[in-house]
């Protein structure tokens, strides 16, 4: 698997650890009712750290292209190691099992004249946010909590779902997923019952490069990104 | 004196490489959570008090803290759904729900119960439905490295409705049904209001409908929810293979209030594809 690349861990009817894929994991609700999000990129997963400059990334080696559904979908055909079939029950998830998971290329960071590497350890925020639930309707929302304090005047954080436009994440709640009724919104329907995937990129803009001087090395600032879920 | 340009090059190249900027992430925290059951629709008595609990489970991930605290939500027409702090939500049932809002851990493949009890006052002018909903919250955890960086967490909105029980006046009005073109392809609009007092389930179905009045095509529309005071808006594709002789779409809802009340007719609409 490629350094250069997130490893997506996306769990159909299994959930797993992401090291080299070498692990498999059996996943199975007993619940009458349940609702279950998952995401692979996880509270340490995504720092913008130290790189090279370079051209603009999105060049990165990987498998599978861009978080996109077919890409996601491609590469979840490869890994899942039981047929969408053997899952029947409504209320269950089964006892499906992958063993692997899927990488993807960078997104563009490139913004105000200038480009960011992702260097050769950077591995990107591409990721998925995995909705289990045997309920009819479910939504989903990403907000920063708390923006970054010290670089927000030249940093946007910002989001999209695989088919949309990339828009700046703020306090107010960014509708990424929903289920109602039978329509999904950026969401999509895997071939495993009750489960759905939301495939997120997301990009840093630097919006001020004469700001930039003022990060220094040990400029340690934070944005805290929060999935929101639920089933009204 | 240096073009900018060239300056703020030489600037970035060494923010980067002593650690300012770009993209590395080596771990695989993944955080994941799930509740069961995911919500619960009360109905009582003015005075009465109920208790209930939610399980927070995971499986297969590492050991998460887990942060809890009552908030408040409402659902967009699209069905977006936010939440907004305890209390300052409209019909807001959270100085109503007590739980225990100590962070707690939760294991690998564990579960933890949450107990909660609603106590809904003896106050006549309550009347319908009212909501809110107790926010599980993982904990991000700190990244250990210097830059900057973007961390994540997941929240489960748990929700509670309680509704007075024997004030309910469900009622609701479909506002309008069209098709309209967007971005080349073809959409049914519908919108529906609440008119009533408590909160309303919808289901029903689409028919397509020939010339000589046979129906050709049904789609399904599974459930979704109307607030209080809400407005709810169906923005439905059309289906791919819809034979060619529709003329017609019809749309019927059936409203279901909290514990099956409603008691009007469905709610009917239809608008002719040409």
């Amino acid at each position: 698997m490629s350094k250069n690349a997130i490893r997506l861990i996306v769990l159909l009817g299994g959930l797993l650890t992401a090291a080299a894929g070498a692990q498999s994991t059996q996943f199975n609700f007993s619940y009458p009712e349940y609702f279950y999000i998952f995401t692979n990129l996880g509270s340490e997963d995504f720092d913008f750290t130290a790189s090279a400059p370079g051209t603009n990334p999105g060049t990165a080696s990987t498998t599978y292209g861009p978080a996109t559904q077919p890409n996601l979908t491609n590469c979840l055909d490869t890994i899942l190691t039981s047929a969408p079939s053997t899952v029947t029950a409504q209320n269950s998830m089964g006892t499906d099992q992958m063993t692997g998971s899927c990488s993807f290329v960078a997104t563009d960071t490139s913004a105000s004249g200038f480009t960011v590497s992702w260097g050769s350890t950077g591995e990107n925020p591409e990721g998925a946010l995995l909705v289990a639930t045997n309920k009819t309707s479910w939504a989903a929302a990403a907000r920063i909590s708390n923006d970054f304090s010290q670089v927000a005047s030249f940093v946007d954080l910002q989001l999209r779902t695989d088919t949309a436009t990339f828009s700046t994440l703020t306090s107010s709640a960014t509708n990424i997923g929903s289920l109602v009724g039978s329509t999904l919104t950026n969401a999509y329907y895997t071939n495993y019952v009750n489960m759905f995937v939301i495939p997120l990129q997301y990009k840093l803009v630097l919006t001020n490069p004469l700001a930039i001087p003022a990060i220094s090395a040990s400029s340690a600032d934070t944005a805290t990104v929060t999935y929101e879920a639920g089933t009204p | 004196m240096r073009p900018l340009k060239a300056s703020i090059a030489k600037a970035l190249r060494g923010i980067l490489l002593a650690g300012g900027f770009g993209l590395a992430s080596l771990a695989f925290a993944q955080t994941g959570i799930g509740i069961a059951p995911p919500r619960y629709e009360l109905v009582l008595d003015r005075g009465a008090t109920t208790t209930g609990q939610f399980a927070l489970f995971t499986q297969n991930i590492k050991t998460q803290r887990i942060h809890v605290a009552k908030v408040d939500w409402l659902v967009k027409p699209d069905g977006a759904l936010f939440s907004l702090p305890a209390g300052s939500g409209p019909y807001s049932a959270s100085p109503w729900l007590s739980v225990a809002t100590d962070p707690f851990v939760l294991s690998k493949a564990g579960s933890v119960d949450t107990r909660f009890s609603v106590h809904l006052p003896q106050d006549s002018s309550l009347e319908g439905s009212y909501w809110t909903a107790v926010a599980f919250t993982t904990e991000p955890t700190a990244t250990g490295r210097t830059g900057l960086a973007a961390r994540f967490q997941t929240r489960l909105l748990a929700i509670v409705y309680v509704t007075v029980r024997g004030t309910e006046r469900p009622a609701a009005a479909l506002q309008g049904f069209s098709v309209v073109n967007e971005d080349g392809k073809r959409y049914l609009l519908a919108d529906v209001v609440n008119l009533g007092n408590v909160y309303l389930r919808f289901k029903g179905e689409l028919r397509f409908v020939d010339v000589a009045g046979k129906i050709v095509r049904r789609e399904e529309l599974r459930e979704r929810v109307l607030l209080r005071d809400g407005l709810m808006r169906y923005r439905l594709p059309f289906p791919k293979d819809l034979p060619t002789d529709a003329v017609l779409v019809q749309i019927e809802l059936q409203p279901q209030g909290p514990a099956g009340s409603y008691g009007g007719p469905p709610l009917y609409g239809e608008v002719p594809l040409q």
